[in-house]
């Protein structure tokens, strides 16, 4: 049976080579490095009872609280491993090295991933029992679970304009998503969260999340799946953008751009994009990306002129300079395209550009010309858009996106890369 | 336009800029004693990659607020309320032993493109600079917001990322706010329009108010048109221009009925003298 693209995106997994914190190493000889797989879809800590048995052993006495740092960047936990991985890293690092910790948790930066809050958490009482039950299941991942259920809850009131089926979630359902997580089995997480869909009048449903196994397995026949999917994304589709801001002096400079030293360098946005309601049109990645940036295409279409002049930019750089400098690093993003994915992200690659799956279902993998919603395609987006360390044909439908490359928590989380003048000091407040 | 008694209780980002401007504005006039609020532009490089967007927010900074332990009596009137603030004014009282009798906290209120409401995210120190820790933020949460952190802990009270800052800062969640929103601004624009409300018995007061507007909404819902004045075009401009004007006042009070709930819920607590005259003010 064919493995389709959202199947692949779950089995992705970054291989991390993790070094403990020299401050934190009491033996001599110091720890020698783990190696281990971070799923995409998982968050870091998770990771922490296969790591600390490793470094037990050349910890200082103290109590536990782990994060982790890329070329000194404490790693924000609450975003997926495959995100951080896409964002921090252009030139893809295999293996990802990473300085692990297990004290001095920088609170200052990082949202607390272990307090006292927590354990104040009623529905954390049955997570703690559900230790017993689950060995993968230990007492410090379950504070993540808040996290996950709030940005499950966002993209609902996206989707649904309401977060009721989020919040009606049984504990025992909330139980088996987050579960279903850890161990990364889509199925499982596929039977509870098919809860998550409102019905509708007359026992129809509706939203992307039921047509996750059409979109998974691919076996639907054409013309049903067809309509299926221009019935079924008639709604908003939730998008976390992460921004990530190269200075670029010269073109040459930003071959090798300098890693992040501050999360200040990155710009984050949750938006929901409607999607196109006219019948035959399709709403594309493109069209998502002119909605959220305007500013950042080539000739952008009229209407997208005029709300750009409107909005006004009294402190952007002037337009010249930046188009000019993106349009060079932009050809050196296009050369190095296909070598900038992961394992995984290869193969999901593969199944885009093969477009078995859109032959399968009878469906053309392009839209065709009058479904641009209107627009000229020698538009040219100036940046590069990373999904699940994919760089997508910005001419994919974005339902099909969302569908298939979206998070555990309904996300699409996109990576943008795009340049600013070295002048801009990203911590000025004017 | 639609009947304004299906108004879901949300702003657009627009909208809300303009809540915010308004209400920055009377706090300033009626408050005098009061840290001021600000309306604050992001950080500069959101605003040059996300342009177009509403991008600024409201900050109120250095609100000092008593430490609960060591005031003998936490619910405070108006009138010690306002002996306290006067008090605080002169920050030379406060001497060296007692540094840290007031906690001093910084709000910000930033818009969600999600929920379309305001989102309220705070954190404070103590006055030697130190940032509280959560336990310490949570002793100074009034007792019902406690209960509430117990029951609803991750739809109440959580530790977020900053939107624009990047670091972490304890937040309201948003996802019941509109609805509150409406229900609160409910009966206020059945009596301007002119509607005759639903009867109602009496009984507790929010209950009956929420029932109400369900039975109501459901009824606009089927007859859209019974409740609103018979059509010829020429009312129905009336009725368009009265909703316009509607539309306006609840903007203009939006950020201050939004932050009678949401500031309670933190401890940012108005007496009720101020917030009558606050609201009289934006009547005006």
């Amino acid at each position: 049976m064919e493995v389709g693209p959202r199947k692949l995106v779950w089995q992705g997994a970054i291989p991390l080579h993790l070094e403990l914190h020299s401050s934190e190493v009491s033996t001599v000889p110091p720890p020698s490095p783990f190696m281990t797989l971070a799923p995409r879809h998982g968050y870091l800590p998770l990771l922490v009872d296969y790591i600390r048995p490793h470094f037990q052993s050349a910890l200082p006495p103290g109590p536990d609280n782990i994060w982790f740092d890329y070329k000194g960047l404490p790693l924000k936990w609450h975003i997926p491993t495959g995100v951080l991985f896409d964002l921090l890293c252009i030139e893809p690092e295999r293996p990802w090295k990473l300085t692990v910790h297990f004290r001095a948790y920088p609170s200052n930066l990082l949202t607390a991933y272990e307090g006292s809050e927590a354990a104040k958490w009623t529905f954390m009482n049955t997570l703690k029992e559900s230790l017993q039950i689950s060995a993968l299941f230990l007492k410090r991942p379950c504070h993540l679970l808040p996290s996950l259920l709030n940005s499950i809850q966002q993209a609902a009131y996206i989707m649904y304009g309401n977060t009721k089926s989020v919040m009606n979630l049984s504990q025992s359902d909330q139980l088996e998503l987050w579960r279903s997580l850890v161990k990364g089995d889509l199925e499982a997480y596929d039977r509870v969260a098919m809860r998550l869909r409102p019905p509708l009048p007359g026992g129809i449903t509706k939203g992307f999340l039921s047509q996750s196994s059409s979109g998974e397995t691919g076996v639907d026949t054409g013309a049903s799946s067809k309509a299926g999917l221009e019935s079924s994304f008639s709604g908003k589709i939730p998008l976390k953008i992460y921004v990530r801001a190269i200075k670029a002096a010269r073109e040459d400079t930003v071959m090798v751009p300098p890693p992040i030293s501050s999360w200040d360098e990155v710009v984050t946005l949750t938006r929901p994009f409607e999607i196109a309601k006219q019948q035959g049109v399709r709403s594309t990645l493109r069209d998502a990306l002119l909605k959220v940036f305007p500013h950042l295409f080539i000739n952008p279409p009229e209407m997208h002129k005029e709300k750009l002049s409107n909005t006004g930019r009294p402190d952007g750089p002037p337009s010249g300079y930046l188009e000019a400098k993106v349009d060079n690093v932009h050809e050196d993003f296009e050369k190095s395209r296909g070598t900038l994915a992961d394992e995984s992200a290869i193969s999901s690659s593969d199944a885009l550009e093969s477009h078995s799956l859109w032959k399968s279902h009878g469906v053309s993998p392009l839209p065709p010309p009058e479904s641009l919603s209107g627009l000229e395609s020698n538009i040219k987006f100036k940046g590069t858009v990373r999904i699940q360390g994919i760089e997508p044909n910005l001419d994919l439908p974005i339902d099909w996106i969302a569908k298939n490359l979206c998070g555990t928590e309904h996300f699409v989380h996109m990576c943008v890369f795009t340049f600013v003048p070295p002048s801009i000091n990203s911590t000025d407040k004017d | 336009m639609e009947a304004l008694n299906l108004w879901n209780g949300t702003l657009t980002a627009e909208e809300f800029k303009l809540a915010a401007l308004c209400f920055v504005d009377s706090w300033e006039r009626l408050c005098p004693e009061l840290p001021h609020w600000h309306w604050v532009p992001a950080p500069y490089l959101h605003r040059t990659i996300f342009r177009g967007n509403v991008q600024e927010y409201l900050v109120l900074e250095n609100m000092l607020l008593p430490v609960k332990n060591k005031l003998q009596k936490v619910e405070l009137s108006a009138r010690e309320d306002n002996m306290i603030m006067e008090e605080l004014q002169d920050l030379s009282t406060i001497n060296a032993d007692s540094a840290c009798e007031y906690h001093m906290y910084t709000y910000h209120v930033i818009y969600s493109e999600v929920y379309k409401v305001p989102v309220l995210y705070f954190h404070g120190h103590c006055l030697d600079g130190r940032q509280l820790s959560w336990e310490e933020i949570q002793h100074d949460l009034p007792q019902c917001s406690l209960e509430v952190a117990d029951s609803f802990h991750w739809t109440f009270l959580t530790q977020e990322d900053h939107p624009y800052l990047h670091h972490p800062w304890f937040s309201l969640h948003p996802c019941e706010t509109s609805h509150l929103m409406s229900l609160i601004f409910f009966r206020w624009i059945c009596k301007l329009q002119g509607t005759p409300l639903p009867s109602t018995s009496t009984g507790d007061m929010s209950l009956t108010t929420h029932s109400t507007k369900e039975a109501f909404t459901e009824k606009q819902r089927r007859f859209p048109e019974a409740d609103v004045i018979e059509a010829n075009s020429e009312t129905k401009h009336d009725v368009r221009l009265l909703q316009m004007s509607i539309k306006e006042e609840i903007i203009s009070k939006y950020c201050l009925t939004w932050l009678s709930f949401s500031g309670a819920a933190v401890g940012l607590n108005l007496s009720s003298g101020t917030f009558k005259e606050l609201w009289q003010a934006q009547c005006a």
